[in-house]
This record gives structure tokens, sequence and C-alpha cells, in this order.
């Protein structure tokens, strides 16, 4: 390719935007770190779009193609891809171990496309993925195997199934989860039924303060059952139609004797945490009936009436600094009454 | 409302055109959507703002307040020709890491455009019209690590700004298809040695010189992509009963009267006193997962933590000398590995131990008073033969050969001595008697030290053999030494010379 009649190259970044070009230029250099062919007319991808190993390319950029095919061995080459935008295209399937060779991506951006299916091994291979952006598309399957324990991907913080047609979620698999992807899992704008199980998951989402939910909270609707398929807002669901009981608040209720573990569930992972007791006591050593365990939540035990009150979490990292609150109320009575 | 409101049942409509911004998740992309000015309403969870391809013309004060998480701004493909003061304001601070203002009509860089933007790690601004950078544009860019400047106008570039404590990250500097006619050459090899590697300077207007020449062609030797992946766009435009331009390295012939010992690289030469530590750095430009060997002058090789004794190694391939010996004068290589990529870079340091005068209690004189010593005993002794011998003839037309006051100068060891170079024998042997060796050469030697163990300390430029040729530097392994080969270092052996 001769760069400077083709594309504007700026050393290692290779610029192909809007260029009106209908394949990918040949004999790309082997130094590119970054290529942008947005805005073409790139409708397939195919296997030896570039038969050389790119080695040094980590972005490659896609969107606004009206892309309909990509080979399966499309991404052979080009193995050290950390960022790859297909967003704003035509892409109807995501088949089987199609982006199994980019071991090293990080972000994947599919948004905007009319995807309908996605086979169970499409995501497979993707051992770095951080972010995961499927919305506006025709998806009518949740991708559990991306969040469930044991099969999920270790390093997935976000994961973005907004505006699909998902009829439902696997309510209990996403409770289980820590906050920290909670608050990258986005499922707003579904089309998901009305109950109160999906109520009460959303409701402690957004008293968590979770961003998948406070970020989109107008756009959590769920669909009343019947013919004429009405929508409402979830977090409606106490006051009308369901009735559903309130999730006024996230206390932790317990009685005399009890042991009761308090989390710190915080909205990024690896933190140091720091507890306080009610009253903004610090913890100390000598005190055995408040312990903090190895994962950083609170222990506390067996259980007094004084015991009562708020508990404080403070949180800190490089990039963010978080403060949880946990209400513990002892009931002046044991379990086994009396 | 900014964003477009995607209603899951209506049919796919591909083709329509778009009524509102893609906002999902922690994106918001208003690409293509022909918006004069920045949106007003730009949603608040936005980590990635992508405004390419409209028809933004100024970035007016204040254009993404609110804008608390953005880490990721682009704004390529508009017709920007200007960013107001106070553009960025009150929005993510040092949270934005990339911004993308390639493809504008940005004129100049002026010092204020990137002021509250303080943690910018990658700049691009390539393909604009930029004719000048102030010299405090990139001032407080402490986090940037790559800039792009290639395809402007610019003429000239601040290099003095670039420091290592002023920008220690900065490892790519993108200044090709410009128009630098000159290089300010002393500021480019002050740059930090990380940023010399990946500084690139392909096609530009540069004018063809010795000095450029020199700098491209130590870049290549060191093995920097700049040179290694554009080797054929260093181009220079030649001047006088030829105007054109060349390819730098495929124009040998016109640069080969360049004297290039002038362009040694300041940083590949230390000197040390003796008995001080010395720190050595591996420059390269490889980071990441990087394995460093160094080889000592005495062929010891050494790797991390050191050789137990005299070097101490780090992880990071620097490498101490912990008390400076004068045996521990002469070129150090280091090789650094990345096995992942599979690529290396070597690079060498030449160490001169300079000895310590109150140290040496059994150094009689400096050298440059030995020297005159030397003169004014063999002037005396010239003349005291001329008119003290008992022969009254008149003095020969002809110089009679110093060497043979020869006698005069054995005084002993642990004095000075000097020998002459004659390079044809004298046309008598009046006098004494005693016949010149057409083989005798008299070579300067530095002083032989007893604490050498009666090693020849290394690296020095001449020597003498059995056959009394010159040793030439030739045979050391280092760039730019052949032009010294004749050069004759003038000092004095303190012990006889064996003449054969």
């Amino acid at each position: 390719m001769d760069c400077h009649k083709t594309c504007v190259c700026a050393s290692n970044i290779v610029s192909c935007s809007k260029m009106n070009l209908t394949n990918v230029p040949l004999a790309l250099p082997k130094y590119t770190a970054v290529l942008d062919l947005s805005f073409n007319s790139i409708t397939r991808l195919r296997a030896e779009w570039t038969p050389d190993h790119l080695s040094r390319l980590h972005s490659l950029l896609l969107s606004n193609n009206g892309l309909t095919f990509l080979s399966s061995e499309a991404f052979i080459y080009v193995t050290k891809l950390r960022y790859l935008d297909l967003s704003s295209n035509g892409l109807r399937i995501l088949d089987e171990f199609i982006f199994e060779p980019l071991e090293h991506l990080e972000v994947l951006l599919l948004y905007n496309n009319h995807i309908s299916q996605i086979d169970r091994t499409a995501f497979s291979g993707l051992d770095r993925l951080q972010r995961l952006y499927l919305s506006q598309n025709s998806i009518t399957r949740f991708p559990l195997e991306l969040v469930k324990e044991r099969s999920r991907l270790e390093t997935l913080k976000l994961l973005d199934v907004s505006s699909n047609r998902i009829k439902s979620l696997p309510l209990y698999e996403l409770q289980v989860l820590p906050a920290w992807i909670k608050n990258g899992l986005y499922f707003h704008n579904n089309s998901l039924s009305c109950s109160c199980d999906l109520y009460d998951m959303v409701a402690r989402w957004y008293l968590k303060e979770l961003n998948s939910a406070t970020d989109f909270k107008s756009s959590h609707t769920c669909v009343i059952p019947g013919q004429r398929k009405e929508k409402m807002a979830i977090l409606d669901l106490d006051k009308a139609y369901l009735n559903c009981s309130e999730v006024k608040t996230l206390d932790e209720e317990a009685y005399l004797e009890q042991f009761l573990v308090l989390d710190c569930d915080t909205r990024q992972r690896d933190m140091v945490k720091r507890w306080a007791l009610p009253g903004n006591i610090p913890l100390s050593p000598a005190n055995k009936t408040a312990v903090i365990r190895s994962d950083g939540n609170l222990q506390i035990g067996p259980l007094r009436l004084e015991d009562s009150g708020v508990y404080t979490c403070y949180a800190t990292s490089d990039s963010l600094n978080e403060t949880l609150y946990v209400t513990v109320v002892v009931f002046n009575a044991t379990t086994a009454g009396g | 409302m900014l964003c477009l409101q995607v209603d899951v049942d209506a049919a796919a409509s591909f083709h329509t055109k778009r009524s509102g911004c893609l906002c999902t998740a922690d994106i918001v992309s208003c690409t293509a959507f022909g918006l004069q000015r920045v949106p007003a309403e730009i949603p608040v969870f936005a980590v990635t703002l992508d405004l390419s391809h409209n028809q933004l013309e100024q970035l007016e004060a204040g254009s993404f307040t609110g804008l608390v998480r953005l880490e990721t701004l682009r704004l390529a493909h508009n017709q920007l020709t200007g960013v107001h003061s106070g553009a960025f304001r009150n929005s993510s601070g040092t949270l934005l890491r990339h911004l993308d203002l390639s493809s504008n009509q940005l004129h100049v860089l002026e010092q204020h455009y990137f002021q509250e933007l303080p943690g910018l790690e990658e700049l691009l601004l390539f393909n604009n019209r930029i004719v000048h950078v102030e010299s405090r544009a990139l001032a407080g860019l402490t986090n940037l690590r790559k800039a792009y400047l290639s395809h402007n106008r610019l003429t000239d570039f601040p290099f003095f700004s670039i420091q290592k404590h002023s920008h220690p990250l900065l490892s790519l500097l993108d200044l090709s298809s410009n128009r630098l006619p000159k290089l300010p050459l002393e500021d480019i090899s002050n740059l930090p040695p990380a940023v010399q590697a990946g500084l690139y300077l392909h096609n530009n207007s540069l004018v063809c010189e010795c000095s450029t020449y020199g700098l491209f062609r130590f870049w290549k030797q060191r093995g920097f992509d700049s040179i290694r992946f554009f080797q054929q766009e260093h181009i220079c435009l030649v001047y006088g009963r030829q105007r054109g331009t060349l390819r730098v390295f495929q124009s040998g012939r016109y640069f080969e009267n360049c004297n290039l010992t002038a362009l040694k690289e300041q940083q590949s030469s230390v000197s040390v006193k003796a008995g001080k530590a010395l720190l050595l750095h591996c420059l390269t430009s490889l980071s990441g997962s990087v394995t460093f060997l160094w080889v000592a002058p005495n062929w010891e090789y050494v790797v991390p933590p050191g050789n137990n004794g005299s070097l101490k190694m780090f992880a990071n391939g620097s490498l101490e000398i912990m008390a400076a010996r004068e045996q521990d004068s002469g070129i150090y290589w280091c090789m650094a590995l990345d096995r992942q990529q599979q690529r290396n870079e070597t690079w060498e340091v030449n160490v001169t131990v300079v000895p310590h005068h109150d140290r040496d209690a059994h150094e009689p004189f400096n050298t440059g008073f030995t020297t005159l010593l030397g003169c004014v005993v063999s002037l005396v002794l010239v003349l005291m033969y001329l008119y003290l011998t008992p022969c009254r003839c008149p003095p020969c037309p002809k110089a009679r050969s110093p060497a043979t006051a020869a006698p005069g100068n054995e005084a002993g060891p642990g004095s000075a001595q000097s020998s002459i170079l004659t390079p044809t024998p004298p046309a008598t042997t009046e006098g004494p008697g005693r016949k010149v060796s057409t083989n005798k050469h008299v070579v300067f030697l530095e002083p032989i030290r007893e604490q050498q163990n009666g090693r020849l300390r290394a690296g020095q430029g001449v020597g003498l053999t059995g056959s009394g040729l010159l040793i030439g530097a030739e045979q050391q392994p280092r760039l730019h030494r052949a032009a010294e080969t004749d050069s004759i270092m003038s000092v004095f052996s303190d012990t006889p010379i064996m003449l054969p």
C-alpha cells in the first residue's frame, strides 16, 4: 500500500476513514498499531484481508461499513488486538469461535448491528476481555455463559445487552454476582416480563447506586403480559400493577447471639477496605466480636443489642474512593425465641 | 434529548438517517450527525465521547462541562480551527487520557490548549494545518506517552521543552511529514533517550547536511523503529548545482566526505573519578518484560544481581560500578532482549576512569610537566653535542637525528622518557656511529601503571607490537574510530621501550 496516496499514515497510525473503500487496502504496513477503516463500504472481512501478521496492531476500527460477513479466519493474523470496533454494521450472526484468536482483546464493540444469533462459543478465547458492548441488536437470549460463576470471563467488568429483545433474565445468577460486575451489567430497554423478582433486583441495584441502574433509570422497563404489550417502569412495580413489596433499605436484620457477615460490595474490584463500627469507632485487633475477613467483609457476633447501628466501610483504590453504609438491626430476642 | 430512543419492537431501519446519538452503557457516539457545535445535553455517564465526522469549527469554553467521567474524546474529521481557553474546564480533568483532534484545521498549538488536561496520555494532532507549536503548548502534560503531529506544516518544534522531568513517559513523538528544514541537533541529543528512540522525522524538508546524515545513521545503528520502518522516507533536499530530493540511506556517496567523529553521542562516553561509583543505563526503546545482559571490558558477562564483587546489576538493566578502578575503564556493552516480541537492542558505553592525582604517590610528574622537561633536556643535550664535542666542523645542514641522543634518556625506571618517530632514516650516520634501524618506529604510549599488573590498558588508540607496527583503532569494536587511526597522542612511557 502506498501510504501517502491511499490513507493518512502518521507513523504507526494508518487512518483510512471515509475514503470510499470497498475493500481493505492491500499490503498494510507491518508496523501499523492503529488501523482506522471506519465509514467506508467494506461489507466483507475475508480471511486474507491481511496476509501478513500485523503483530503491532492493537486497535482495529471498522464501524459504519455495512459489514455483513466476518470470515471465521478473519482475525488469525491480528492476535495482538486489544480494541475492536465493529459497531454500526450489518452483522447478523456471531459464529462459533469467531473471536478465538483474539486472546489479548480488551474491548469489543458490537452495538448497533442486526445480531440475532450468538453461538455459545462465539466469545470463547477472549481471555482478557474487559468490556463487551452488544446493545441495539436483536438478541433474544441473555448470554449467561459470560457471567455464570464457573465459566465467566475473569476480567469482564462491562457487559451491555441493553436495547435488545431479551425476554427473561437469569435473576438468581445475576443477584449473586459481586457489585463490580453488576455495576457494568446493562440490560435496560429489553422485552423483560414484569415480575416482583425483577423489581426486587432492580430496586436493590438502584439503592446500591450501581451505574447500570442509576444511569438508565428511565429505560428500565418491563412488558405487561397481554395483547397490547404495554411497557412500564420496573421501579414503579411497587406502586402499581403488581404492587410488589417495597425495597426501602438494605438493612441487615438479625437476632441476639447470631453472627452476621457484612459485605463491602464495592463497585470497583480489588479495593482496600477499612471498617468502622457504629459511631465511627475504628476497629481494634483486641475486639473479638468484630473481625475483618480476608475478602474485606466484616464478621460481627455473637450479636448484642448494642451492636445495632450503621457500620461504615471505607474503600480506596488508585482511581476511586467508595464509602458504603450497612445498617444492622439486632432484635431483642434470640432465634430460639424468648 | 440527545440520545436516540431505541424502540426494540420497531423494524430494524438501517438506512434511514439517525435522529439521535447512540448512547449505550458508557459510550456516547454522535458521529456523522451534522453537528456544528458541541451539543449541550451530553449524558454524564459518557466515558467515551465520539464527535468525529461532524462540522465543528470551534471548541468553545465549557464545551464539556459536567462530563466528569470522560476518558476518551474523539473530535477527528471536523473543521476545528481553534480551541478556546477553558474548553475543557469542569470536565473530567486528569481522567481524560486520549484526545483525538486529527484531520481538522488547527493552525497554531497555543499554550492554553491542553492546560486543563494534565492526565493526557495520547494526543493525536496529525493531518491539521499546524505551522507553529508554542513552547509551552505541551507543558504540564506529565503523563504524555504518545504525541502525533505528522502531516502538518511545522517548520520548527520546541524540542527543548521535552525533558526527562517534564515528560518522563513520552515514548513516541511523530513529526514526520512536516516542513522542518533543519534540526537543532543539540536539543535533539538532549532529549530523553526514550523520546529519541521514538522520534519520527521522515518526510520533512531537511537540507542535506552531514549532521543530519550522522544523526540518522546513528539512529539506524541503534535499531530505532523510526529508521527501521521508514528508511526510504528519510529524505533531504539538495541545494546548489543539483536541486532535488535525496533518499538519505541511498545516498552514501553524497555524504562520503562527512566527518562523523564529531557526532559521537554524548551519552555513550562517560568518565568517572577513581573510587567513585558509576551507574550505567542500558539505553533502549524496548519496554515491557525485557531482560538485560552486560559485558564488561574484561569480557565478563553480568546479569542481575551482579558479579558479587565490583559490579552490581539491577533488573531494569542498570549496571553499577561500585568503586571505579582504572581497570574498569573500557567499553561496556549491553543487550536488551524482549523475548515476547523477539526483539533485541544493543548499547555501548565507553567508560574512562580518571585516576585521582592525590592517591597515586608514585606518579612523579603530570603529563604536561614531563613533556616540557623532556623537551628542555633534549634541547640541552643537543646543544651540548653541537658545541661541546671535539669536532669543530661546521654544523651539517641536515639536522642530526634526535634519536641518537637516546643514551642520555635512559635515566632508569621511574623517570620520563621520550621517543620520537622518524619517518625516514637520517642521511648521515655521523656522531657516535649509531645506525638508526629503518624498522625503528617510535610510538607514543599512555603511561603504563604498576597497578595494572603489567596489563596494558585496553581501549586506547595505539600500541606497540613486536614488529613495530602501530596498532590501529580498527581492532577496537567502536563506532566512528576510523578517523582516529592516524591520530597520535603525545604521552610518555616511563619504562624503556625495547626496540627490535
